[in-house]
């Protein structure tokens, strides 16, 4: 079963670690935020978005729609099929009125001048995508903070469930998947961001964000469904 | 309390705020590993050095990281750091650098005073191995400026934790470096836009130092005899 999967891509000068062996059973999918209210161009964001920068409206619902949103389909039957473990996030203020967040943060602020991109624990738009339907055995996590490690018991879980590696997709791709990602892999965890089951609002911070990938590295869902495939046959 | 502008220039980023409120007597300065065997710490010693006199004169918290192993082996760090941080393609084996190692200490321009934290740490995030949130709590830090090295490693992974923990975060765009201009671009990108404010040294300097002095103003500190009644 345990088997080296490709790492890290050469870098000009700097040592790389350019197979690292994993033991694919120790692996789960966690998903990022992937809440109605981030999904669904009428929904949350999707509302407000469309009015004040319609060409961020379009990008992003137009890769989630085309790309991510299939690719995470993808991810998460070969997870249950193979019975790794799945992991969600919720992200939100978790009291109706936001008095959680930590009153100065910007989060705040946004709540204070009447923004709609804040979700709340319990609306239609904080729920994840109902397509999602998570199992008894799937972790749910809620969180007010970007990174699932800052607030919630994501590292408890994983330890203590044995995980070792993590498949990460969701957005946006250079805010909480990323800030996650580091996390996961400043911890130890053998951290892989699906690059083609992320979005975020501009083209250029999905590649800058990919692209300077450190204690983390990126797959597609291709790679990371086929390497896995390969070391659960063997 | 007074308002500064936080991503007042952002109009790109849904949810960016103009300008935010702040204590600016609670606000800290972190220098993120400024170590003397950094080659990368050499090119932001000067505005460092600046803004650390700065903070001083106006008697507000200075907070240093440093980063290593904390052990001379490198057990204590994970699996793939062990193998590969600072190594260049060439080296045999990592460098290792720990407490008492040669360079290990703060860069001597910007030596520690006695009673100025020096936090080490094993990662590059320092709120993944270090009791750094403690600290700052401790101080009664709610803003911190971060500088530092480099830019979208270590300070990047601080500075983003930082604001998920609710501190007003502004970064240095003159007093951090990283050796690739694109990544130190990125990280200034992202973190205007999803995290908090960037700011020059300068700018720092000119708005923190104005709301300070209206603070001064209108509260006499403590046991001053010169502040107006």
């Amino acid at each position: 079963m345990r088997g080296a999967v490709p790492w890290e891509s050469p870098r000009p000068g700097r040592y790389a670690i350019a197979r690292w062996e994993i033991d694919p059973r120790r692996t789960a999918l966690l998903l990022v935020d992937l809440q109605e209210g981030h999904t669904q161009r009428d929904l949350g964001w999707g509302a407000r978005l469309e009015a004040s920068h319609s060409e961020i409206a379009a990008y992003y619902y137009g890769r989630l729609e085309a790309t991510v949103l299939p690719n995470v389909r993808r991810l998460l039957a070969f997870a249950r099929s193979e019975g790794l473990q799945v992991v969600f996030t919720r992200h939100g203020a978790q009291l109706p009125g936001g008095r959680d967040l930590i009153p100065w943060h910007w989060q705040a602020q946004r709540e204070r001048q009447g923004g709609a991109g804040l979700l709340r624990r319990g609306s239609p738009e904080y729920a994840l995508r109902a397509e999602w339907a998570p199992r008894e055995e799937e972790l749910v996590l809620d969180k007010n903070t970007l990174s699932p490690f800052n607030a919630t018991p994501l590292d408890q879980c994983l330890r203590n469930t044995g995980v070792e590696n993590l498949l990460l997709a969701g957005v946006l791709t250079n805010a909480a998947v990323e800030s996650t990602a580091r996390n996961a892999g400043d911890r130890g965890f053998n951290a892989m961001v699906v690059e083609d089951a992320c979005a975020t609002f501009h083209p250029y911070e999905h590649e800058a964000s990919l692209r300077l990938a450190s204690w983390w590295v990126r797959k597609t869902s291709e790679e990371a469904i086929a390497e896995h495939s390969a070391l659960l046959r063997g | 309390m007074g308002t500064i502008a936080w991503q007042a220039d952002v109009d790109d980023w849904p949810g960016a705020v103009g300008e935010i409120e702040i204590e600016p007597t609670r606000t800290g300065l972190l220098i993120v590993d400024m170590q003397a065997y950094s080659a990368l710490a050499l090119h932001v010693v000067e505005p460092n050095r600046r803004l650390l006199e700065f903070f001083r004169r106006h008697g507000l918290p200075v907070v240093y990281l440093r980063v290593g192993s904390f052990l001379p082996d490198a057990r204590d760090q994970h699996a793939k750091r062990r193998l590969s941080w600072l190594r260049a393609a060439d080296d045999p084996v990592p460098p290792r650098h720990y407490p008492g190692s040669g360079g290990y200490d703060v860069c001597a321009e910007l030596a520690p005073l006695p009673d100025e934290p020096v936090i080490d740490k094993n990662s590059t995030g320092a709120f993944n191995s270090s009791a750094l949130d403690y600290y700052l709590r401790a101080l009664g830090l709610e803003n911190l400026v971060v500088t530092g090295v480099s830019t979208n490693h270590c300070v990047e992974s601080t500075a983003r934790d930082a604001a998920d923990r609710g501190y007003n975060v502004i970064l240095v765009s003159d007093a951090t470096f990283t050796a690739d201009p694109q990544a130190q671009e990125a990280t200034l990108y992202t973190f205007a836009r999803a995290f908090g404010a960037v700011k020059a040294t300068d700018q720092v300097m000119a708005e923190l130092g104005a709301l300070l002095a209206g603070e001064a103003a209108r509260v006499p500190a403590r046991g001053s005899t010169s502040a107006p009644l």
